[in-house]
């Protein structure tokens, strides 16, 4: 019988480092999947995949089993990545006080890039491109509920656990964000006959 | 134009998981690891200073107590007031 999730909590908690691996392989691509759609960047994506589980390994006897392991996993990750763009914009808004160019490149780092997402199909790449780039002008709660539906195909249930807010709620940002999409992509590409 | 819209809405469709960086494991022990000696290093340094303020303390005591057991009883006869104490001796020349 396999092993479940919060068995392999319970044996975190005593140390077990083979728990925390197989912990790991269960969850990593959910949780770098989603790091990867709020970041747009393989490094950052990383960087905060490491940030998640290191706090899933220092908070593994604070879980209460109030909530399923996968949606206090989804939790970590998605306040990791607010608090990370979060941070970022504050970055853009206090420009003048450090610099807006990478030390590594020389390039500007707030530029909106073209982000190519690694699973998404070879006949979608364009289109997907500039949905993620307009994804980024959703309020936190529409730009959260829309990725974990549509991109991590999470249930509405499931996502509403995880926002703490009524599976209606969710329903009710899905439906907004997409009609925010749509008048950003018209006013985006006016001319170009999207 | 709204069929284009729809299509960049609809190009997540079927999208697969990314998956996380072969070695990132690694990484993540990486720091548990240097977490754990920073952990290890933190409770040392605050037994040692625990250890040296008791040092300070009774090593304080101890030197006051040492100052002040080592003082001589006979100083007082021996200083400046000595005579006027032989001076008082009122009854030595009395027959």
């Amino acid at each position: 019988m396999e092993i479940t999730d919060l068995q392999l909590l319970e044996l975190l908690v005593k140390g077990n480092d083979l728990a925390f691996k197989q912990l790991y392989d269960r969850y990593s691509s959910k949780v770098y999947n989603t790091l990867l759609s709020y970041t747009k960047n393989a490094e950052d994506a990383e960087e905060l995949l490491q940030d998640v589980f290191l706090t899933i390994y220092n908070s593994a006897s604070a879980y209460r089993s109030e909530s399923k392991v996968s949606t206090w996993v989804y939790m970590i990750s998605v306040n990791k990545s607010l608090d990370f763009l979060r941070k970022k914009n504050s970055q853009k808004r206090f420009g003048i006080f450090s610099s807006l160019y990478r030390k590594d490149t020389g390039e500007i780092q707030f530029e909106a890039v073209d982000f190519m997402h690694p699973g998404v199909k070879l006949e979608n790449q364009e289109e997907a491109k500039i949905l993620f780039q307009v994804i980024d002008s959703l309020s936190e709660n529409q730009k959260t509920a829309f990725i974990l539906t549509q991109i991590e195909d999470l249930p509405q249930q499931e996502v509403a656990e995880i926002m703490k807010i009524t599976r209606k709620a969710v329903e009710s940002l899905v439906q907004r964000a997409k009609a925010n999409l749509k008048k950003e992509l018209e006013k985006k590409y006016p001319n170009r006959g999207i | 134009m709204d069929k284009r819209i729809d299509k960049v809405l609809a190009s997540i469709e079927g999208i697969e998981r990314a998956q996380a960086p072969f070695d990132a494991f690694e990484k993540i022990q990486l720091k548990i690891q240097t977490q754990k000696q920073v952990v290890i290093t933190l409770s040392l340094l605050k037994w040692i200073s625990a250890a040296a303020s008791i040092a300070l303390i009774v090593g304080g005591n101890l030197f006051f107590i040492i100052s002040y057991l080592g003082q001589s009883p006979t100083s007082s006869e021996t200083g400046p007031y000595s005579e006027l104490f032989s001076d008082f001796n009122i009854y030595a020349d009395e027959k």
